[in-house]
């Protein structure tokens, strides 16, 4: 099986192809869940879950080392369909819908952390 | 109630998987979806994608016996299309669906200021078309059959999906009927008004969005067709719920009248006036009430005195019959449909019963089935 490696995280849109690039941070953790997921009582104290179809998932990522244009066009790309892949050659597609952009070292670059809801998606074939 | 295999589930699974799968599963995952048909029943597109929420509710005493709520995120022929809503019941072993209706969509509010656009839709029983004034006087001929006036009702209103049960076909009517005209004259009250006359029950609308006419039947000489148990391995019954046995203002003495007797003649007991007291049968009797004596007069249409005792001994009956309702909350049975025999057994007791109304939210949205039932005994 090939891995492929990427040294950088690359956020393209869907609709545009139009890309995003940029070391990220480290420590993501993936959160993934059954919708609707609940542990129901019933008589004599039965306990029975029930969960809605399909998986929820939310994968938080940190660009560093930005320029401030690149921050805004990411600021740009809010609820739109991206596909993220990251360095170690996962991707997914889904829509983020808020930027949290911090200061970073040196005085010109910033860092911009979102969290990817993802969508289902179906690639073209 | 839906049979346990039926339409989708035909070849897909068995009744004992279905039944696993409400009762027994230990952990299931409910879907929903939503297709666009016509009036034929042919599937014009599956909506499924769109669908982000709803519900469904029905009562079996309404006139319009169903109705639904969806959140779509794509606009339709407001007003005009028909959707028919599914939900689907899944464990690691099966995988069950059960169609829930065929629906008249009403017209939505559009929100404003908002780039992302659901439409919160109601959904109507496709007995709406129905449902409509005749706005004219309508009459069938002496002669003709009652099923074959209803089926040409039913086809003049173009629908296409009819199962009537053919048990009275050789019945016809004896004398002209005739509905005036009157805004109150509906299609569906002059379709029922004949079935009535039939011995058959109400028109209803089924699952997969059939209309059905058949004989009407006691429930308590219907078939058990669900049994609710508290059993710990396969209970569905939520704890909780209320049972209600409300005869507080139920008579236990009425006084009968004439009210057709002529102007110049005082009604007098035994003699325009029949009354009676309910001494002791029953919780609603005077002994039972502590002596407290609850009257009911009312006046009604009679021929004669015999007449007069004949309707006031079916207003008693009825006065005196209250019903023991239940309202429980249950686990999803998406089988539940149009007053279903149950049987339940539970610490609150043993009883026959029928299921009178019921709704649940679908996917995502997951709720427990909230359920009223009736008790026929105990």
């Amino acid at each position: 099986m090939t891995v492929l490696i990427l040294n950088k995280l690359y956020i393209n849109r869907v609709d545009t192809g139009e890309l995003i690039s940029g070391a990220s941070g480290r420590g993501r953790t993936q959160a993934f869940g059954s919708p609707a997921y609940e542990n129901r009582s019933y008589a004599n104290g039965r306990q029975r879950t029930v969960s809605a179809v399909g998986e929820t998932g939310h994968i938080p990522y940190t660009l560093i080392r930005m320029d401030l244009a690149t921050c805004l066009k990411l600021r740009l790309w809010k609820k739109i369909t991206v596909q993220v892949r990251d360095h170690r050659g996962q991707k997914w597609f889904g829509t983020f819908g808020a930027v949290d952009i911090s200061e970073y070292m040196p005085a010109d670059l910033y860092a911009a952390s979102f969290t990817l809801d993802l969508v289902t998606f179906t690639e073209g074939v | 109630m839906q049979p346990v295999v039926d339409g989708p589930r035909v070849g897909v699974v068995t009744s004992a998987q279905v039944v696993d799968l409400l009762q027994k599963s230990a952990s299931t995952t409910i879907g929903a979806g939503l297709e666009l048909v016509d009036l034929a029943g042919n599937v014009l597109e599956d909506l499924s994608g769109d669908l982000a929420g709803g519900g469904i509710t029905r009562n079996s005493y309404a006139d319009l016996h169903a109705s639904a709520h969806f959140d779509l995120s794509r606009q339709l022929a407001w007003g005009a299309d028909l959707v028919r809503p599914y939900v689907t019941v899944a464990d690691n072993a099966s995988t069950a669906r059960f169609n829930l209706g065929v629906y008249h969509l009403s017209t939505p509010n559009r929100p404003r200021g908002s780039d992302i656009t659901t439409y919160s839709v109601d959904g109507y029983d496709l007995l709406l078309r129905l449902n409509q004034p005749v706005g004219d006087a309508f009459s069938v001929a002496a002669g003709t059959s009652y099923l074959t006036a209803i089926k040409g009702i039913l086809a003049q209103l173009g629908y296409v999906l009819v199962i009537v049960d053919p048990a009275a076909a050789d019945k016809v009517l004896p004398t002209p009927r005739a509905w005036v005209f009157d805004d109150q004259v509906t299609w569906l009250r002059i379709v029922n008004e004949l079935l009535a006359s039939i011995g058959y029950a109400g028109i209803w609308s089924d699952w997969n969005g059939y209309l059905r006419c058949h004989p009407y039947v006691l429930p308590q000489d219907r078939a058990i067709e669900w049994t609710y148990t508290d059993d710990v391995a396969s209970t569905m019954l939520a704890a909780g719920g209320e049972i209600i046995e409300d005869y507080f203002t139920a008579p236990n003495r009425w006084v009968v009248f004439r009210s057709n007797v002529a102007d110049d003649v005082a009604p007098v007991e035994g003699a325009g006036i029949y009354t009676y007291v309910n001494e002791t049968i029953g919780k609603t009797s005077v002994a039972e009430r502590g002596g407290l004596v609850i009257t009911k007069v009312i006046g009604v249409d009679a021929a004669d005195q015999p007449s007069l005792i004949a309707a006031a001994n079916q207003i008693i009956q009825q006065d005196t019959s209250i019903p023991e309702v239940w309202n429980i909350s249950t686990a999803l049975n998406p089988l539940h449909w149009h007053f279903d025999r149950i049987y339940v057994k539970d610490a609150y007791g043993i009883v026959d019963a029928q299921v009178t109304s019921w709704s649940y939210k679908f996917a995502p949205d997951i709720s427990d089935m909230e359920q009223e039932w009736r008790v026929i005994a105990r």
